[in-house]
């Protein structure tokens, strides 16, 4: 039974904001502030509330954090062949980008399956389209770290593909920039970016000029993109900046990038410590890929991008050692990501950061699928209900952040009331078969054999296909009560069938399925 | 009576009958227990306006919104997306109210909206995600304080039985109910439901809180919330919401999102702050004139709806106070794209039954190039003056400095002692 001393008890305030708690509470003590109540010591009836219990298997782990959902096929593979190995399979060969063009839409390395799944559909729009085939390729495709790799860069670069003056143009910056440099270097990625038709439309930038330039680029190039906001750079970088970019810009009749030196600003520019004399708009291009240069091998940018990369792969609160080696493996290898990838999965707080990491929306959802071991359906939708709207409805369809800063990577930034109940909501979707695109739930074949004999079997058996080895007490308890079934109760094969998916979607709203 | 009814109850004592009774009938559901004694009724009596919180995402342009049409400067400035004093409404001999606002005129004219203009955060950054961070914060951007001015004000005020959580329409709640504070996000109230069959829902919720019972973390908390969220939605989801005759709201997710707000207001659960988002507003290239554009566009949805929404409320409106607000306001000048870049003062737009309106508030320090700031019209009022006063005059507000921590509101006299 829920109280409403729920509502009255202290909650965790965001932690990743800037600072830790406890600075925020001194800073408030200090200033004479009266200090809200953050602990439920003082309220007579609260609740104490404890972490969930982690699993001590590091296969387990790791493959939660490094993939879109566990599979008891992946887990068992990883097992076979270690996970150092495996993450040399992964890491070792980039998936053929052109292996599966289907029409003018994106590259899909993917099974055969999947790729005939696309190509059926008639009516075709280029952002849902791309965002289906990004859900495919993470919950279905093999390439599991190197998807991941590579949606990470797209939320660092992101993009908001639905506006109407980039829509045309996200799934051409998907394959050339994110997908061909996701595990090259990021100098070369950014040079990619910064001649991008998605980008510099996205970011306004295909339409500065001259005398005017606009801001609207070069201040998230320099805020977001790379040296991050308290570099110390300041309205001048920014503006010149600015000048720098003018001329970058996308061909009106082709779509393609273009420079044009006619727009280009020309004089003296400094940025930080890069200055160039910037005076022959012919050579304007060369100006602005400098300054990228520049700026991707700042060392400001290595540490703003190993943040984000211990944030995502370790813990919601990077620690400063870790981010500092991660940094400094960046800058030695030349902005190369794969050893940075391989340093941050390597260390040892990597192998102790199990249940440190909630999943997002959008690998909640994979994972789910995954673990269902849900499969396309003949025909991806694309338009009006399916895997394109779930997502949007749980709050994380891929391209589909607002703002230039892409998703954040917090579990306190994604709790929430709504992203709540669209999760429980997804579940109870999948296992009823409810979302268009994606295949029904074959019960037999994830209950496996032999059949469980009762109804606490049957939750021990799809809790280890689901959420890992052996359910809590409480869990337990919690579902069984949830289908109106004492643990000991006789169950036959017509019974296993009713309740499977309603445990099933059950076990996915559970917590444990939450972790990543 | 019901509390659901959506009869208005303008008078405050009813308000608060209202609100004890919707307790009860939520009691009588299984919903609610007492809460702890010692947090019940910790504020005494206090009694406060619903705050509407409608926050501009992208930097608005208050030089759009309320052109200073008087200005020799403006036209100079933006030739090409200036309003012309042919197409504003004038409101003084200065200012002008954009004509996507014509809506909300009536409430300038008896005097309920107010405007406060060359306003924002005056320790400001041109970064959008900073600047917003530090005004959801309600402190400067440097201060580490990581709960919102919003909930430092609930919890500094005391929750009571029977309060309603800070509701956010949207997926997720705003930085500034970030804390202890309770506070739901939804998208619509009529979905607030676990979608399986009629007699499945019962053992269904009761399975899920189970599971999530003395479980640890933001997550968890939210769950917890959710069920909580499931049991207070359950009367009003199930009633088709009419709103008040007449009134239409637009069907963008502005207006529709400020009708879920009406919904719960009206329905009398004792809904204290309510916030939504009304993105589009980083107008970097293609505003277009006050003809028509992508300008005209925005600023027109915000005018429908907010005009749509304080109709609505009807007699509601005396108890209710709306302030829009934004991370920073735009260059003066036009940029090359027919844009304008981030800049620094914007304007605010004040509107309740508490509210001295029918005046622009703040310091006009005008457009002339030796008063600009680096190019952008300088902040002559910080944000915090303008939400101090409210917290202090319409919210029933405690203490200013829990709430606004490293700014001492100055107070402009535009609201009246509640």
């Amino acid at each position: 039974m829920i109280t409403p001393t729920t509502f009255l008890r202290a909650r965790v305030p965001q932690l990743s904001r800037r600072s830790a708690l406890t600075s925020a509470l001194v800073s408030l003590a200090a200033a004479g502030v009266a200090v809200a109540r953050t602990s439920d010591a003082a309220a007579p009836a609260a609740p104490t509330y404890r972490p969930l219990p982690v699993t001590d298997d590091p296969v387990l782990h790791a493959v939660r954090r490094l993939s879109f959902g566990a599979t008891p096929q992946l887990v068992d593979h990883v097992r076979a062949i270690g996970v150092s190995a495996w993450l040399d399979e992964q890491l070792g060969s980039m998936p053929d980008l052109h292996g599966t063009v289907v029409g003018a839409g994106p590259a899909l390395p993917l099974p055969e399956v999947v790729a005939a799944a696309v190509a059926s559909v008639a009516h075709r729009d280029a952002v849902q389209d791309l965002q289906v085939a990004t859900f495919a390729r993470a919950a279905w495709g093999d390439h599991q770290v190197y998807e991941l790799v590579v949606e990470f860069w797209s939320n660092h670069l992101s993009i908001a593909a639905q506006l109407p003056y980039v829509r045309d143009h996200k799934a051409v910056d998907d394959r050339d920039v994110v997908r061909a440099h996701a595990l090259g270097t990021f100098a070369d990625l950014l040079t990619a970016s910064v001649q991008s038709p998605a980008m510099l439309r996205y970011l306004s930038n295909a339409e500065s000029r001259g005398s005017h330039p606009n801001e609207n680029y070069a201040r998230e190039l320099l805020e977001l993109h790379t040296v991050g906001v308290h570099a110390g750079y300041t309205q001048r970088d920014v503006r010149d900046a600015a000048r720098v970019l003018t001329g970058l810009t996308v061909d009106a009749r082709t779509g393609l990038f273009s420079y044009r030196p006619e727009w280009h600003a020309t004089g003296a520019v400094r940025v930080l410590d890069w200055t160039s004399p910037n005076a022959d708009p012919d050579k304007g291009l060369d100006v602005a890929l400098s300054l990228v240069r520049y700026l991707a091998f700042h060392p400001a940018t290595a540490h703003h991008l190993a943040t984000k990369l211990v944030r995502r792969l370790v813990s919601d609160t990077p620690s400063v050692a870790l981010v500092a080696s991660a940094a400094r493996v960046y800058l030695e290898g030349g902005t190369a990501i794969v050893p940075v990838l391989r340093h941050i999965v390597g260390s040892a707080e990597f192998a102790g950061s199990a249940g440190q990491k909630t999943q997002r929306p959008f690998e909640w959802f994979t994972a789910a699928v995954r673990a269902l071991g849900l499969q396309p359906a003949p025909t991806l939708p694309v338009a009006g209900g399916g895997i394109a709207s779930s997502l949007q409805q749980l709050g994380q369809a891929p391209f589909g952040w607002p703002a230039p800063d892409g998703y954040p990577d917090t579990a306190a930034a994604w709790a929430s009331t709504a992203s709540t109940l669209s999760r429980w909501n997804a579940a109870q979707a999948l296992v009823q078969g409810a979302v268009r695109g994606i295949g029904p739930l074959d019960g037999d074949t994830l209950v496996g054999t032999p059949l469980p004999a009762t109804a606490g079997a049957l939750v021990d058996r799809l809790a280890g296909k689901l959420i890992g080895p052996v359910p809590r007490r409480a869990l337990r308890a919690a579902v069984l009560q949830g289908v109106s079934m004492p643990a000991g109760q006789a169950v036959d094969q017509a019974t296993i069938g009713a309740l499977t998916p309603q445990i099933a979607a059950l076990l996915l709203s559970s917590p444990e399925a939450q972790v990543r | 009576m019901s509390p659901f009814e959506a009869q208005e109850c303008a008078d405050l004592a009813c308000t608060r009958r209202r609100l004890l009774a919707g307790a009860a009938t939520l009691a009588g559901l299984g919903a609610l227990e007492l809460a702890s004694p010692r947090l019940a009724f910790a504020s005494g009596e206090q009694r406060s306006d619903l705050l509407v919180v409608v926050s501009l995402r992208g930097g608005a342009d208050g030089l759009s919104l309320v052109p200073p049409l008087s200005d020799p400067g403006y036209l100079t400035a933006r030739p090409d997306i200036g309003v012309r004093p042919g197409q504003a409404l004038q409101l003084d001999g200065v200012f002008g109210l954009h004509p996507g606002l014509r809506p909300l005129l009536p409430f300038w004219t008896d005097r309920r909206l107010a405007i406060v203009h060359a306003v924002g955060d005056s320790d400001g950054t041109r970064s959008h995600f900073e600047a917003m961070d530090a005004m959801e914060r309600g402190v400067n951007a440097a201060t580490a304080v990581s709960s919102g001015w919003v909930d430092r004000h609930l919890t500094a005020r005391g929750l009571r039985v029977g309060d309603f959580p800070a509701l956010a329409i949207g997926n997720r709640p705003p930085g500034s109910l970030q804390g202890p504070a309770p506070d739901l996000s939804v998208n619509s109230v009529r979905d607030v439901r676990v979608r399986v069959a009629d007699k499945r829902r019962v053992p269904t919720e009761k399975a899920l809180a189970e599971m999530y019972a003395g479980v640890a973390g933001p997550h968890a908390d939210a769950a917890r919330s959710t069920l909580d969220a499931l049991r207070r939605f359950a009367p009003l989801r199930d009633h088709p919401y009419l709103p008040r005759v007449g009134v239409n709201y637009p069907t963008d997710s502005f207006g529709v999102g400020l009708r879920q707000i009406a919904q719960v207001a009206r329905a009398g659960v004792g809904l204290q702050v309510a916030t939504l988002d009304l993105g589009g507003w980083d107008t970097h290239e293609g505003m277009g004139d006050a003809a028509g554009g992508a300008m005209t566009q925005l600023v027109s949805r915000l005018g429908a709806g907010l005009a749509a929404f304080a109709r609505d409320l009807g007699p509601l409106l005396a108890t209710t106070t709306i302030v829009t607000m934004s991370e920073f306001g735009r260059r003066v000048w036009q940029n090359g794209s027919g844009g304008v870049d981030h800049g620094h003062g914007s304007a605010m737009l004040v509107l309740g039954g508490g509210i001295r309106g029918g005046k622009v508030y703040g310091r006009w320090s005008g457009l002339d190039a030796s008063h600009l700031e680096n190019g952008d019209l300088r902040v002559t009022t910080d944000y915090r003056d303008v939400l101090g006063e409210l917290v202090q005059r319409r919210l029933g507000g405690g203490s200013l400095t829990t709430v606004f921590p490293d700014h001492r509101p100055r107070l402009l006299d535009l609201a009246t002692q509640r």
